[in-house]
């Protein structure tokens, strides 16, 4: 009996109470039945890092999927190598989705297809795993927020830093710049100051290219499928692989592919996670229609007044810059803080309500994880608001965060639901 | 200079000829050649002007698109592209039309069709119902019907036109499908349904995704027997996700509820969570009936979407209901009602919570300790407390660290208990969360019999300690060995840490003068980290009982200060010296400083020479600091295997972010150098992307590197303009173009002296500190070797810059006897303001950098000359006049005369006087209008005063011709001695019109104007038939 049928089996007697995975083998046993299986949709550069191209006892790897054959055999090859695992090869996702051993998808694949996939997946009954940025455009969000609530499925967002890991410059993990913040220790409303000065580096290195001369499509690209919903443009190498985010019709440079990491943990900490700023406003040189370019600043307000200041290339505040400034305190990198004995007050206090961070527990589980759908979104929201006001070179919009659409602003409001290429729709 | 007008700003109507009479190609390519804008000003300035050349120069925009294969479109797709997204901005509307007609025009000339593509994507911004019908010609396109579709589905108002052509299709067409969804037409409905009938995978994939946002009941009675034959899973039609949420927007509730009851039945476990939903929603009477059924369901997907559905469809009430029957349900499902108890924050439940924790299920327990810990209150705390001697206490622990409300009654409870283990975690919560009040009971339990108990209470002291009980745990301290030493000189630390370190500093000296183990103070004293501890711990390490644990110490100190200290450590002890300069650079690091003292600061420690992995953390920092001194430091380290990476990220670092060292040889070996590095790295591993975008980075900055850079200094060379970048130390000069130029403030230690001298200015820093602004350098050749005098220095770099280009009289000029005011490299011939004039490139240009304020006046004075000069504006709008026969500081336009020098054509002059026009002797002559053209074109003028004759000549035309005492037929102030001036055109007072003599002066400060080629021909020394002969060719 392989594991699904063994599942299925369980799950229509229903009699059968599980023994807790610790005491029937040991501390790290898994039992047949708790363990879940995943195939990864995108196996290039992120797919296939040591930290996603992964199997274990408690996930086994079981399909890839590639629309690249070179990236499609090497994974084969390497899942063998790694987990003597012949895994299912596939190039078309829509098949690795109706694969009913897969229980979770992987996407890592480039963000114009982030939003599909994961409606296809919840479609299909399974969970998701998806890299950041979540969406490439608001409107793909909501509808990813749509279908995962539909369908009832555990999706993580793959972004870290509200929960665990050195945030950059602070030199301190999220936990106790969230105590802080909600001690009031800093006053309200807070500006928060995202910038290389605070060790927040933007990967300006991710602009494209203005001119690209029309190049064949090299025979193991399945580039028609590589464009997906995006609008068909002559093929050159640039536009495709690991620079892709350099196109505003698959990305948007820098600060899609860093924004949500930098940007997710400060939604948390402001508690705006069911919110959206109602501004943003953006310092930048103008933008070309389809390369992306880079930027100087991008400002977002919240209707209490908090900020969000993102300094960008050449823009970095010279010396010393809080973090975080509120009307009573600031914070430095480092967790240098005007407070004094500032980490002896805040532990006096409770920790932030715990928040759930192992994926694999939340799917047998059912709970949320940490970062899901929702906040994930929320995240996203912001990246995808800088995005809209850069490509469209308006140096402020005005957001609605209870519509999400942008205020007085048809253009702006027309990148939020944008039509796609056919076949595909959200 | 003198502008008194109504400043009208606002578009300027379109027209063939703009304000500037301009064409609308002039315009157009203007236009071009200031993309991409830089900044938003500059933006809109350009889109405005492009958008208000209106259809003509928007098709002509369009037209100028070439083939994708052979034409670099980059600007004119910045301008396009930018232009209509300009216009569709609030408040833009009058501009609209005519960028659409443009786009429109330029659809229909383009032969290429990747820019049909793309002007349809434009189109697709700013259409309008009428031009649905050009979207549609493209539908039959096999390579334009996508973009026609996605026009079709963004643009508002076609709703009857998209109907149409669906009812005039002659098969089903997935395109028109998708329009019909995207734009939710209802009217599409029936359509869709007949076109099923016929339709393949494809199209129906399509026509269910339309149906799916544009149908009702229909759609959902003709989706469903489909979707039913598939159990309602998912397929390639995608025809139950359809039907789905059909039903899912549907308000009819009988309906949703009959569907409903079909789907939970289905064999998908996500099908039936979609299902269960409706279920609730459609059912309300029943849902709390339905949510305690779900409950018993086996599938734990299930059951969890009634809990997070219950509030919802039921009402906040269900939370009690729920509680109230979990007992009954299996542990599986009590499981999950805990979790939803305590995500939901349930109070009023927790006595079942509690309950729960006591289950043999740990998954159960620990769930319901979890939730007891996210409801908080009183009872919450003592049952988690309860758990802590338990099997759960892990989990029990946990949840009170992150308890919802005050723990501190709950742990001084724990802390009294007679179970150790309780007492172990009870110990570990004070701490964690500095429960002082605990002090006491922990002291107590540090003398417990129990060794486990007492070396946990010894680990909790730091955490419940204060200031006032210092005196105790110095005692204990003082008293103790083994492991509690280090236990209880945390306690000590933490004790002494709310207090300022020259208190801790006292408070420690005191402890240590009676000490026995002075050694045991080290850690409190680095911790105190003053420059009396400082002092005092390197005291201990010279003469100490524990020169190890002193040095370690000094290793710990959070200090800045501790540097210099750090420094010497490394240099005398092999042994630590990479543990002393790891600590240094962090706080290196850490110093608020410009880059220059950072890299002196890094250079030199580097130098000692520490271990690879410690100097590839300084030439990290070192490139951090982005200066050419750190990137000379840092290309030495290209050739060691160990730090050629790090070295290679910094050079790219600093090159990539200091413009200005983007040239010279040696940037470019360096760069090239780094290159190769990369390239190997990626050769060795070529999965390692990092390395392969570093290159491609690399190539680009390698085309941005000019020629000019850094180069080491010649000693034999005569410089003239140049940067200067030299390490020094001492006291002592700088000498350039033969003369001193510069005193150097005296360094003890390396200093970094960079110099900028340019034309007659100087500029230079020494560490990043200014030590000259735009000083004038007085006197000296024109180019000499460049000399450090008195001091030591190393590491000299020139880079030589552009010759200033030096205006020398022609010879007819010269035999006429003119002299040259402005040769383009100095301003010795000027007084007054030479801090806004500057020399720049052999121009004087008036900038607002510097502050400043006030006119130029030449140093002799003048009376009958003829004044010969070229001017340029470089920003639109500019205003500067010549004054003539005027004095120090006072309004040459009335005391003295003043020609005018203003961008007349600006758009804010429009309502200019025509007295103020350029080439008008202000407010007494009206000139000839000028049409400059573009800006920042030079342009010719002479100036002839002889006496009441004025003549002013731009670029051959003459414009002013006058006799100004004519003008103002006498009368240059009031006859009546009143304010108003009948007889002047300004109706002004002149009271310096008549002047005999005086300065020649460059009236105004407003940055922006460049003068060139000065000279003046003093009339007044001249026999006088020649003057007059050669004034008036």
């Amino acid at each position: 009996m392989d594991r699904r049928k063994f599942l299925k089996t369980m799950g229509s007697i229903g009699l059968f109470t599980i023994v807790p995975r610790n005491v029937l083998g040991g501390v790290g046993y898994i039992a047949p039945s708790d363990q879940l299986t995943k195939g990864i949709i995108g196996t290039g550069g992120i797919g296939m890092s040591s930290s996603h191209f992964s199997s274990s006892k408690a996930c086994r790897l079981v399909a890839v999927c590639d629309v690249d054959k070179k990236h499609l055999d090497n994974a084969v090859t390497q899942g063998k190598n790694l987990f003597d695992e012949d895994l299912k090869a596939y190039d078309d996702f829509r098949d690795l989705i109706s694969n009913s051993g897969v229980d979770i998808v992987h996407i890592a694949t480039p963000p114009h297809w982030h939003a599909i996939m994961a409606i296809e997946a919840a479609k299909a009954g399974k969970d998701v795993w998806c890299e950041k940025p979540m969406t490439r455009t608001i409107g793909e969000g909501k509808a990813v927020v749509e279908a995962m609530k539909r369908y009832n499925r555990i999706f993580r967002l793959n972004t870290w830093f509200r929960f665990k890991d050195t945030f950059y410059g602070l030199g301190t993990t999220v936990q106790p710049l969230k105590k802080l913040v909600d001690s009031g220790m800093l006053g309200w409303p807070l500006k928060v100051t995202v910038s290389g000065a605070n060790g927040f580096a933007w990967k300006f290195f991710w602009v494209g290219k203005e001119h690209l001369v029309p190049q064949p499509v090299p025979s193991n690209l399945n580039y028609d499928m590589w464009l997906g919903p995006a609008p068909f443009k002559p093929y050159n190498a640039h536009r495709t692989h690991q620079t892709f985010r350099g196109y505003w019709d698959y990305d948007g440079g820098g600060l899609t592919d860093m924004g949500q990491h930098y940007l997710d943990p400060v939604q948390y900490l402001l508690g705006k996670d069911d919110t959206s700023p109602v501004k943003v406003e953006v310092d930048a040189p103008q933008q070309h229609s389809d390369a992306v370019g880079t930027w100087r600043k991008i400002v977002y307000t919240y209707a209490d007044g908090c900020q969000i200041v993102l300094e960008g290339e050449g823009y970095e505040s010279k010396g010393k810059v809080p973090f975080i400034e509120g009307p009573k305190g600031k914070v430095f990198r480092n967790f240098e803080c005007s407070i004094p004995d500032v980490m002896n007050k805040i532990a006096e206090l409770p920790d932030p309500a715990p928040q759930r961070t192992d994926f694999l527990e939340c799917v047998r589980t059912r709970q949320k994880f940490a970062l899901n759908e929702v906040n994930g979104h929320r995240s996203c929201t912001l990246v995808n608001m800088g995005a809209v006001a850069l490509r469209l070179n308006r140096k402020e919009l005005s957001f609605d965060p209870v519509k999400q659409l942008f205020v007085n602003d048809d253009a702006a409001n027309a990148l939020i639901d944008q039509p796609m290429r056919g076949p595909w729709h959200l | 200079m003198l502008i008194v007008v109504s400043v009208v700003f606002g578009l300027t109507a379109s027209a063939q000829l703009d304000s500037r009479n301009r064409t609308v190609e002039t315009v157009v390519i203007d236009n071009l050649g200031q993309l991409p804008a830089q900044n938003a000003r500059k933006y809109n300035q350009v889109m405005d002007e492009l958008a208000s050349t209106g259809e003509k120069g928007i098709t002509l925009l369009a037209g100028m698109l070439g083939p994708v294969a052979t034409t670099n479109n980059a600007t004119f797709e910045y301008a396009l592209n930018s232009v209509v997204d300009y216009v569709t901005a609030a408040g833009k509307e009058s501009l609209r039309d005519g960028v659409r007609k443009g786009i429109v025009n330029g659809l229909a000339k383009a032969a290429d069709k990747d820019n049909k593509a793309f002007l349809l994507t434009q189109l697709q911004k700013i259409a309008t119902p009428s031009e649905a019908g050009i979207f549609e010609s493209y539908l039959q396109d096999s390579y334009l019907q996508d973009y026609a579709v996605r026009g079709l589905a963004a643009l508002p108002g076609i709703d009857t036109k998209v109907i149409d052509l669906m009812k005039a299709a002659v098969a089903p067409n997935a395109g028109l499908a998708y329009i019909a969804g995207f734009k939710k037409l209802q009217a599409a409905e029936p359509i869709l349904i007949n076109w099923k009938k016929t339709a393949d995978t494809q199209t129906q994939q399509a026509i269910n995704s339309a149906l799916a946002s544009c149908g009702g009941a229909a759609a959902i009675a003709a989706l469903q027997p489909e979707a039913a034959k598939l159990s309602f899973g998912d397929d390639a039609t995608g025809v139950s996700n359809a039907y789905l949420t059909l039903l899912n927007n549907c308000d009819n509730n009988a309906t949703v509820l009959s569907a409903a009851k079909a789907l939970v039945k289905a064999k998908s476990p996500a099908v039936r969570c979609a299902g269960l939903q409706m279920l609730l929603k459609s059912d309300s009477k029943n849902a709390a009936k339905n949510i305690l059924a779900a409950l018993k369901d086996p599938c734990r997907q299930y059951r969890t979407t009634a809990l997070d559905f219950a509030k919802d469809a039921a009402g906040d009430g269900i939370i009690s209901t729920v509680a109230a029957k979990s007992k009954g349900l299996s542990a599986d499902a009590q499981t999950d009602v805990m979790r939803w108890l305590g995500n939901n924050k349930a109070t009023g439940q927790i006595d079942v919570v509690n309950a729960a924790m006591n289950s043999a299920n740990s998954e159960l327990a620990a769930a319901a300790i979890e939730a007891a810990g996210r409801i908080g209150g009183e009872k919450a705390l003592t049952a988690i407390v309860g758990q802590l001697g338990g099997a759960n206490a892990a989990a029990a622990s946990q949840a009170l660290l992150a308890f919802n409300g005050d723990i501190k009654d709950g742990v001084l409870g724990a802390l009294a208990s007679s179970d150790d283990k309780v007492v172990g975690e009870a110990l570990k919560l004070a701490s964690a969360r500095r429960i002082s009040s605990a002090y006491g009971k922990v002291l107590d339990l540090t003398k417990s019999a129990n060794p486990t108990i007492k070396d946990a209470a010894l680990d909790a002291l730091k955490g419940v300690v204060t200031a006032d009980k210092f005196g105790e745990i110095n005692q204990l301290l003082g008293a103790s060995s083994g492991t509690a030493t280090a236990k209880l000189q945390e306690a000590a630390k933490s004790a002494l840490h709310s207090l300022d370190a020259d208190r801790q500093f006292s408070t420690i000296g005191n402890a240590m003068a009676t000490a026995k183990n002075a050694a045991l103070y080290y850690p409190l004293l680095a911790q105190a980290g003053n420059s009396a501890s400082i002092a005092k711990l390197m005291q201990e390490y010279k003469n100490g009982a524990d020169k190890t644990a002193a040095y370690n110490a000094l290793l710990n100190v959070d200090n800045p200060e501790i540097i210099p200290t750090l420094y010497n450590l490394a240099k005398d002890n092999a042994a630590g010296k990479d543990a002393a300069l790891a600590r240094y650079l962090s706080l290196a690091n850490a110093v608020p400083a410009t880059a220059e003292a950072k890299y002196l600061l890094l250079s030199k420690a580097l130098a000692l020479n520490p271990s690879a992995r410690v100097q590839n953390a300084f030439i990290k920092a070192l490139g951090e600091t982005q200066t050419q001194s750190a990137l000379n430091v840092v290309t030495k380290y290209l050739d060691q295997t160990a730090t050629a990476a790090a070295a290679a990220a910094a050079v790219k670092t600093i090159i990539g972010k200091n413009e200005a060292l983007q040239g010279g040889a040696l940037n470019k070996a360096a760069l090239s150098k780094a290159q190769a590095v990369y390239a190997a790295i990626k050769a060795n591993n070529p999965s390692n992307a990092d390395a392969g975008y570093a290159v491609d980075e690399i190539k680009l900055l390698a085309g941005k590197m000019g020629e000019r850079g850094y180069a080491d200094i010649d000693n034999n060379k005569e410089y003239e303009n140049f940067e200067l970048l030299v390490d020094y130390k001492g006291a002592g000069s700088l000498t350039a173009r033969g003369i001193e130029v510069l005193s150097l403030p005296e360094s003890e230690d390396w200093s970094t002296l960079y110099v900028k001298v340019v034309n007659d200015r100087l500029n230079a820093t020494v560490n990043g500190s200014a030590v000259a602004e735009n000083s004038i350098i007085k006197g000296g050749a024109p180019a000499g070797r460049v000399i450090l005098n008195g001091v030591q220095t190393r590491a000299a770099q020139v880079k030589e810059l552009a010759s200033t280009p030096v205006f020398t009289l022609s010879p007819e000029e010269k035999e006429q006897g003119f002299e040259v005011l402005f040769d383009g490299r100095s301003l010795e011939k000027w007084h007054g303001n030479t801090t806004s004039y500057v020399p720049v490139d052999g121009n004087i240009y008036v900038t607002a950098h510097y502050g400043g304020n006030g006119n130029l006046y030449t140093n002799k004075k003048y009376s009958d000359f003829i004044y010969r000069f070229e001017f340029c504006f470089d920003v639109v709008g500019v205003n500067n006049g010549i004054g003539l026969r005027t004095s120090d500081g006072v309004d040459a336009a009335y005391e003295g005369m003043e020609i005018q020098v203003l961008d007349n054509m600006a758009d804010i002059y429009r309502n200019l006087e025509p007295y103020q026009y350029h080439g008008s002797v202000y407010g007494i002559h009206v000139p000839v209008k000028l049409d400059f053209g573009p800006i920042r074109k030079w342009h010719t003028e002479e100036i002839i005063a002889k006496g009441d004759y004025i003549k002013v000549t731009v670029d051959s035309t003459v414009v002013t011709e006058c006799n100004i005492r004519e003008a103002c037929q006498g009368h240059n102030v009031a006859p009546d001695g009143g304010h108003v001036n009948p007889y002047t055109i300004d109706h002004k007072n002149h009271p310096g019109l008549f002047n005999k003599d005086g300065y020649i002066s460059f009236c105004g400060h407003g940055p922006g104007v460049m003068f060139r080629n000065v000279r003046i021909l003093d009339l007044s020394q001249q026999p006088a038939a020649k003057g007059k002969k050669k004034g008036k060719k």
